[in-house]
């Protein structure tokens, strides 16, 4: 198969499935949410009545009984049908509207939540999320590998040193540490304690001001380094198992017997060996960076991606689920494809045609 | 000449050491003297609040915040901390932990029959709950003591829990499983029900308890274990389902009652407001009409119905009394009948506690919104002069759109919106009462401020002729004429000051007010002027508005078919001020009539337009572009045609678009602070402080909120046995304040160890200040059996609603017989009644003539016997 031909097939897949999977989001959430949607509209509704009804100076309606029926029964209904929730979810209007919709990239507007810049386009509210999941997480994702590759190679070359032992040990307990325990421990350490960084990852000037970027570089500093120290560790004792392991290939020992330098050993044969995997999980990660980290971003108060998914999920604001579903999906088949492209270039014998 | 003027040198050179001494003394002393006045009269000038700036800052995470606020980077959390994060606050010199009411606990059971047999379906069986829930266990152990016991709808921090506190209080409820088991019993027998082993069976099968709990709020969860294990040692067999608020969406509020999918679930309720007199909460809780009771008002599941509970409720609601007594025996019904029924079973009602860094001063405990009220932005303070900078965090910054049409409807901007707006009326933190300020600023009652005239309930006033009301066809304002009625008529005086962008405010904000009500709240969907929201909710009272008339000595009456037996609430429905200047409501209605936005979220989801928030800066360009074009064409809205000139608009236009220009917000009003700006990548808001001079209100002026005058029972002298007949006194002191008083209203009841109430009323102030004595004569003691009494007091401070309660015991003896007083006739004994016996005198008389009989034959014989011989 010839490479255009790959592509295009592969992408078309991809697309399927990705439609595949917006479907199935939507026939599951449907059915089940939206009695449950009519349910809490209900409650919420006379929750609202009567808090309202409870002031100083109540709408006038709050003193005849029939009007407050009246008043719930009209606010319920305009909400049901602000919700589209007067038609089923298999209806064309509603679920045929859903595909298209999100086919030409309008995921509509949400039921609930607002973007802090006080839209309620979903698309503005993933949009306000997502750069400040990648200039955390992404970046922390992306300086863990860096040390990660770079340290795992120094163990690689002398296996059983100090270096390869403390990198094992690491490695182990990175992976077993939750980040947000290790994230508060660092606030009350480095933030109440010693009083280096500041608590709040966010800073209180906005973009305009000269000082933003110093500013919001030195409050991220202690969520960025909590995550990278806790990441690095695996990925080095990833890189050097695959390091140790590509070295015994006889081929490495035809190598260092031609007089190959060490330094073009390493990088020249073993890391081009060991790229597949390592760009497999890079890519992966990369993407799943993307996420972000629920209870992370909550620790150093962080408004992410992660933070969103889970107050829409708990809100039940549908078209925010199905449009960060959508973008999740879309980034991992990406990421699928990027690697089924990359592993072609990096190992020959999996190229296509 | 020369001599007296070389006298004169002389004394000088001679004396100029003491002189110039002197001189600096006494500048020394003036000096510290006119800088002292002059501070005290810049303070007694000085308006506004007393802080420089604020910034609210988000901070989602509770604990976070609250180590901030240890830290010092905050000044004060405007969200509740998790209690065990205020215990460890309290420990810390530089925190102050604030105690506020909070919500409730309570249980709804599910009432309906059922196929399988459904024990709360039994009202008895629902009632015994009380006695089984341990409230006290989980106000000190699951809330940690940050709380109390509520068996009611009010809790003690309500204003119309002082009308019901008795009632209920006689009603004896309290933890007494004993007694709990005793109604089961009963209850369930008498419905068939066996006890097998200890567990309840009805046909074979145990009596299953579906008990919903809330698993997202660890202490629900607690509660929910707590309550199972009550109703297992009961003998039922419990059914426990975990979920969270959809789950509950689903099987609680999402089925049939009578398909038993739950049987009992925990609920939580927030605090929504504080109010005097509240109209709905006991129809919300209690009457089966609002829709919140099992049923949820659908019409295809069965339901629980109470017909007297929804008409006595009804009339709470409606204002359907003549009274306030006659309101209060309403509410006393509706609430003593609910308990009965016990189809919602309250458990506690809390305490949140907030926290501010001992730096901050001057915070004020509302008892509706604790530490975040309007109050505190304005009081609080650094130091006891003006300025400075705080930083408040809040649990969330921004989450709807701010328009004060139909926006700023979430408490988090409200909570600050309140702080750039000044009302003509509040409401008393810690009274519910509503006030205002004085011209000589006085707290007064509203009805002290504004005069009101009523003919109310049932009668009518005539309106002016020339009083004037919106006229939607002729598109402007038009005299009433002849012949229109009001119940009531309010008359106040405006008072007239800046709003922030230094413009003054004038009569036409208030008739631009007015036109708005008029035109939107009586508009027909497809007008341009109709809001689905805001229209539906202003509807009613705009046809209860019947005209208004302005008198030269900026004096205005109002004219409104609205009655209250409490004339502060008419007087509080008159008032006719504007929060924000007609330019800025004339160009957001302008971009909401050409459909740019809505005014409101149904309005903005129905159009598909944003919902309007001049927070924002593309929206508040929206409006400055309206005021562009209006400026441009000259335009004045037609309410105001005659009202102000070409001059007077153009320049309110130019002023406002100036402000969007600098701050890049439309969110102009009049209060103590203004708007800085909203930064949403900060997540931050700032405010600062109004200079403008013509601010009316002084430094200080709420500082007398910054205590709760509630008051305290202090000591209770009780003897520790009261005789009966006798007359007895009880003496007791109060403070309110920390202070003694003889203003609190001391009330008492003796309750019998059935719980019965005998005696009951209120206690006298006599001296010194703080004392009080209940007299009890002699017919109020004979009333006494003998045996152990409880003395309950309820101390409260007209300055604070919430009471304080105190109860002892005491003993009641017979009567003591005095020496030389006639011996009163001793009581039967039953050994007597039921076989007649001897009185012990005669019986000692008899023994003595019997005993006298026998020694005098026993004599006789021997003297016999010896003459024989």
């Amino acid at each position: 198969m010839g490479l255009g031909r790959f592509v295009v097939t592969r992408t078309l897949n991809l697309v399927l499935v990705l439609f595949a999977v917006l479907f199935l989001t939507l026939a599951f959430a449907g059915p089940a949410t939206d009695n449950v949607l009519k349910r809490g509209v209900d409650v919420y509704v006379k929750n609202d009545i009567a808090s309202l009804c409870d002031k100083r100076n109540p709408p006038s309606f709050c003193r005849d009984a029939n009007l407050i029926k009246q008043q719930m029964e009209e606010i319920k209904q305009r909400e049901i049908q602000n919700l589209g929730l007067n038609d089923p979810w298999w209806s064309p209007k509603r679920l045929g509207y859903s595909i298209f919709s999100l086919a030409t990239l309008n995921l509509g507007e949400s039921y609930f939540l607002r973007s802090y810049g006080g839209s309620n386009v979903v698309r503005d509210i993933i949009l306000e999320a997502l750069p400040k999941t990648i200039l955390l997480f992404t970046t922390s994702t992306i300086l863990s590998l860096i040390i990660g590759i770079f340290i795992g190679i120094r163990a690689a070359r002398k296996p059983g040193g100090i270096l390869d032992r403390f990198i094992s040990t690491i490695g182990v307990a990175s992976g077993t540490l939750p980040v947000w325990w290790v994230g508060i421990i660092a606030i009350v350490f480095f933030s109440y304690t010693l009083r280096i960084f500041p608590a709040r990852a966010t800073p209180l000037i906005p973009p305009t001001d000269p000082a933003y970027i110093p500013a919001l570089l030195y409050h991220m500093t202690l969520p960025l380094l909590t995550i990278t120290l806790l990441g690095f560790g695996s990925w080095a004792y990833l890189v050097r198992n695959l390091v140790i392991g590509i070295m015994q290939e006889d081929y490495i020992t035809v190598a260092m017997a031609k007089g190959v330098p060490e330094r073009g050993i390493l990088y020249g044969h073993v890391l081009r060996s060991a790229a597949p995997p390592v760009i497999t999980v890079v890519v992966l990660s990369l993407s799943g960076s993307l996420g972000g980290g629920l209870i992370t971003e909550a620790v150093f108060d962080w408004p992410g991606m992660g933070r969103l998914f889970y107050t829409a999920i708990g809100g039940l604001d549908i078209p925010i689920i199905i449009g960060l579903t959508y973008v999740y999906t879309a980034i991992y088949l990406a990421s699928i494809f990027i690697i089924d492209l990359l592993y072609g270039f990096f190992d020959p014998r999996v190229k296509a045609g | 000449m020369k001599r007296i003027i070389r006298r004169k040198l002389h004394f000088l050179t001679v004396n100029y050491r003491k002189i110039v001494g002197l001189t600096l003394v006494f500048v020394f002393l003036t000096s510290g003297v006119f800088s002292n006045m002059a501070q005290v009269y810049a303070q007694q000038q000085a308006k506004g609040p007393y802080l420089d700036e604020i910034t609210f800052v988000h901070y989602l995470d509770e604990q976070i915040a609250a180590k901030e606020v240890q830290a010092g980077n905050l000044q004060a959390y405007f969200w509740r901390i998790p209690l065990e994060v205020a215990d460890q606050m309290k420990q810390d010199p530089n925190v102050v932990v604030t105690e506020s009411p909070g919500g409730m606990w309570s249980l709804v059971l599910n009432p309906v029959t059922t196929e399988k047999f459904n024990p709360f379906s039994s009202r008895e069986v629902r009632y015994a709950l009380n006695f089984l829930i341990d409230r006290e266990f989980l106000v000190t152990d699951i809330l940690r003591g940050y709380g109390a016991a509520q068996v009611a709808v009010y809790g003690i921090y309500d204003p119309d829990y002082l009308v019901i506190a008795d009632e209920v209080d006689a009603l004896g409820i309290k933890y007494n499983p004993a007694l709990a088991n005793t109604m089961i019993n009963e209850a369930m027998t008498k419905a068939g029900a066996q006890k097998v082993g200890g567990k309840w069976m009805m046909g074979g099968e145990p009596v299953t308890i579906k008990f919903f709990i809330r698993s997202d709020d660890p202490r629900r969860l607690a509660v929910g274990g707590a309550v199972t294990s009550g109703l297992e040692n009961a003998g039922f067999t419990v059914e426990k389902v975990l979920g969270d608020l959809t789950k509950a969406f689903e099987i609680v509020y999402g089925s049939d009652p009578k398909e038993a999918k739950w049987h009992m679930y925990t609920e939580g309720w927030g605090r929504s407001g504080f109010l005097k007199y509240d109209t709905v909460v006991d129809a919300q809780m209690y009457a089966p009409w609002f829709g919140n009771m099992p049923g949820w008002g659908e019409e295809s599941y069965a339901s629980y119905k109470h017909p007297d509970l929804d008409d006595l409720s009804r009339r709470v609601s409606t204002g359907n009394f003549s009274s306030k007594a006659e309101r209060d025996e309403l509410i006393r019904k509706v609430a003593l009948e609910g308990i009965r029924e016990s189809v919602r079973v309250f458990l506690t009602s809390q305490i949140e506690p907030y926290v501010a860094n001992k730096n901050f001063k001057g915070g004020v405990n509302d008892f509706g919104a604790g530490l975040k009220t309007r109050y505190t932005l304005v009081n609080g303070r650094l130091s006891d002069n003006q300025g400075g900078s705080v930083k408040i965090g809040m649990k969330q910054i921004y989450q709807g759109s701010w328009n004060n049409i139909a926006g700023i409807k979430d408490s988090y901007s409200q909570m600050i919106w309140n702080g750039l707006n000044e009302p003509s009326t509040l409401t008393n933190p810690h009274t519910g009462e509503i006030i205002a300020a004085d011209k000589t600023g006085k707290i007064i009652t509203v009805a002290e401020k504004r005069n009101v005239e009523t003919a109310g309930p049932k009668g009518t006033l005539d309106v002016p002729a020339d009083a004037l009301n919106w006229d939607r066809t002729s598109q402007s304002f038009k005299p009433v004429g002849s012949g229109i009625k009001a119940t009531s008529k309010i008359t106040s005086e405006m008072n007239f000051f800046n709003w922030h962008h230094g413009i003054p405010m004038s009569r036409a904000d208030s008739l631009y007010g007015i036109y708005f009500g008029q035109q939107w709240g009586l508009s027909k969907s497809g007008e341009p002027t109709f809001d689905p929201e805001y229209t539906s909710q202003a509807e009613p009272g705009a046809k209860l508005f019947k005209g208004v008339r302005f008198t030269g000595d900026n004096k205005v009456e109002v004219y409104i078919d609205y009655w209250h037996f409490d004339p502060n609430y008419i007087a509080d429905s008159g008032g006719v001020g504007a929060s924000t200047p007609w330019e800025i409501d004339a160009a957001a209605e302008k971009v909401v009539v050409e459909k740019k936005a809505a005014f409101s979220r149904a309005g903005a989801t129905a159009a598909k337009l944003p919902w309007l928030s001049m927070i924002i800066k593309n929206d508040a360009d929206l409006v400055k572009a309206a005021l562009q074009e209006m400026k441009d064409k000259g335009i004045i809205p037609p309410a105001l045609q005659g009202v102000v000139t070409r001059e007077e608009a153009i320049k309110r236009y130019d002023a406002a678009i100036k402000w969007i220009n600098e701050k890049g917000h439309a969110i102009i009003s009049n209060g103590p602070f203004w708007l800085v700006g909203y930064n949403p990548d900060a997540r931050t808001i700032i405010v600062r402080r109004n200079t403008d001079p013509t601010y009316p209100t002084a430094l200080g002026f709420w500082k007398e909120f910054e205590v709760a005058k509630t008051a305290q029972i202090k000591n209770v002298q009780v003897p520790a046995t009261v005789e009966a007949g006798k007359a007895a006194a009880v003496r007791i002191n109060v403070d309110i304040g920390g202070q003694p008083s003889a203003e609190a209203q001391l009330t008492y009841r003796i309750v019998d160890p059935q719980g019965k109430t005998v005696l009951k009323g209120e206690a006298k102030a006599t001296q010194p200040i703080g004392t009080y004595d209940i007299a009890f004569a002699t017919a109020d003691t004979s009333k006494l059996s003998t045996g152990s009494y409880q003395l309950k007091l309820f101390a409260v401070s007209p300055k604070a609603i919430k009471p304080d309660v105190y109860q002892t015991s005491f003993l009641v003896s017979p009567p003591i017989q005095q020496p030389g007083a006639p011996r009163p006739e001793a009581p039967e004994s039953p050994l007597t009644s039921a076989q007649p016996a001897l009185g012990i005198e005669t019986t000692v008389i008899i023994g003595v003539v019997v005993a006298v009989i026998v020694v005098g034959a026993g004599i006789a014989l021997f003297r016999g016997r010896a003459k024989k011989v």
